[in-house]
């Protein structure tokens, strides 16, 4: 809650210093968020690669040339 | 309850967690921002209004960066136009953002601006159905499953017509395109996002499918990379001004960071043309919140400049008076017993009577679709168990 309440600090001190950080704050946190989801999946073994999708397969998607 | 720093309101913090959830889920499966379904949602719980755009667009930096990180894993993530997209999207946007402000300054910004998305809305939204409808009609006659359709009347012309080098071939949407071709798309849908004031997700994927040819996933997933950064744009400017709640952004990013994984790991499972369906439905109820909007937005001259002068001098900061100015009982004192103003207070009740149904009806389409999604999601897990337990079997 700290980080947060330093940040309404700044919004009032320094707007433009407020906004680079709201940015970078979304970015490291989706980042984080991201790599954590990506581990849990590896640890449980759930496979989410690449794979067969429908548009690669001729006859089950209609082309409009 | 906890403490919003920026604004200084009181709120609850489960439903940011699951609004951010919901809208994860029909970010990740769609990809798109859903601002549309976030607004009216945040105003029946109480979030101050003034935050509701800027702190939307904050979430969504960590929301399209974990959805779009997924989507580059299974292969639906087209860099190379996205990024050449980019730069005709933000000269667009700069560009319909020049003819909004002059609307503005004519005082005709929100009811042309409304009227221009309900149309845009409705037919983007009517296309993509009546062209699901003749997939399966003809599903019917052939007996063929149709899964996708890529290309169209249109992305053949705009190919053709802009086949100039320098062209490239992109393997992930197995395309052959120029990149003038992009580029002209990028202006066409930037300039829709930046005259309507909107992110333009719900622009971007249909003139994805429609006006490149792309197919209905690599959209998405296109889409998404693009998200990140215009809401990182958004987010930086919307911060700028003062009207981002980062703490409540927080939140949201961690129910959407859940939701994304179910709304992209679902696409997985179901076909482009079931996505193209949901959209359109999706497209038609963001119409209807329009719509109920422009009706709400009505009855607002008569009281708003008026109460927001008196709450001021009250001493009440901007957060509050956006906060106060949904809450009957507090708009009922200072409107009647305070400015002797009966005549402000029922107009004030039409409009909120309104803005609720527009805000229930919203946060009944975000659940609504959410579920949809997680069902196909389940569906397929349990489709491909069951496909990979009878492979085994028959190898045994």
């Amino acid at each position: 809650m700290g980080y947060f309440e330093w940040l309404a600090a700044l919004e009032k001190a320094s707007p433009l210093s407020y906004a680079g950080m709201t940015v970078l704050t979304m970015v490291c946190l989706g980042g984080a968020l991201g790599i954590l989801a990506d581990l849990i999946f590896k640890a449980l073994r759930i496979d989410l690669g690449k794979y067969k999708k429908e548009y690669e397969e001729e006859d089950k998607v209609i082309k409009v040339q | 309850m906890i403490h919003m720093p920026v604004s200084g309101v009181e709120m609850a913090w489960w439903p940011l967690l699951l609004i951010g959830f919901t809208v994860g889920v029909v970010g990740g499966f769609f990809g798109i921002g859903g601002a549309w379904l976030v607004t009216p949602t945040l105003n029946i719980f109480g979030f101050p209004m003034i935050y509701a755009v800027g702190t939307d667009m904050t979430h969504l930096v960590g929301k399209s960066i974990i959805a779009t990180f997924r989507h580059w894993k299974f292969g639906h993530v087209s860099v190379i136009i996205a990024l050449v997209m980019l730069i005709g999207t933000f000269s667009g946007i700069e560009a319909g953002a020049q003819i909004l402000r002059y609307l503005t300054k004519i005082g005709q910004a929100g009811t042309v601006v409304r009227y221009l998305y309900m149309i845009l809305l409705l037919t983007i939204g009517t296309f993509m159905l009546s062209e699901y409808l003749r997939v399966r009609r003809q599903e019917k006659k052939t007996g063929k499953e149709v899964a996708d359709v890529v290309g169209t009347a249109w992305s053949r012309w705009i190919q053709d017509t802009l086949n100039i080098w320098p062209t490239f071939y992109c393997p992930v949407a197995r395309m052959k395109v120029s990149l003038w071709a992009i580029l002209f798309v990028g202006v066409v849908t930037g300039f829709c996002a930046g005259i309507l004031g909107v992110g333009g997700g719900i622009i971007r994927v249909p003139a994805l499918i429609y006006l490149m040819g792309v197919p209905t996933k690599i959209a998405v997933g296109t889409d998404l990379f693009e998200v990140m950064f215009s809401g990182a744009y958004g987010c930086f400017t919307y911060s700028l001004k003062g009207g981002v709640e980062v703490l409540g952004a927080a939140i949201m990013l961690l129910g959407a960071a859940v939701g994304a994984q179910f709304g992209t790991i679902c696409t997985k499972y179901v076909y482009g043309i079931t996505i193209r369906l949901v959209f359109a439905v999706a497209t038609f109820l963001c119409c209807a919140s329009v719509i109920l909007k422009q009706i709400a937005s009505q009855y607002e001259p008569v009281y708003k400049k008026g109460i927001e002068a008196l709450l001021k001098q009250e001493g009440f900061s901007a957060g509050e008076i956006s906060a106060l100015i949904y809450k009957k009982d507090a708009m009922y004192h200072y409107m009647v017993e305070v400015a002797n103003r009966p005549e402000w207070y029922v107009a004030f009740m039409k409009n909120y009577l309104w803005t609720m149904v527009g805000g229930y009806l919203m946060l009944a389409a975000a659940s609504g679709i959410c579920i949809y999604i997680v069902v196909q999601l389940f569906a397929g897990i349990a489709r491909e168990k069951r496909e990979k337990e009878l492979a085994a079997r028959a190898k045994a």
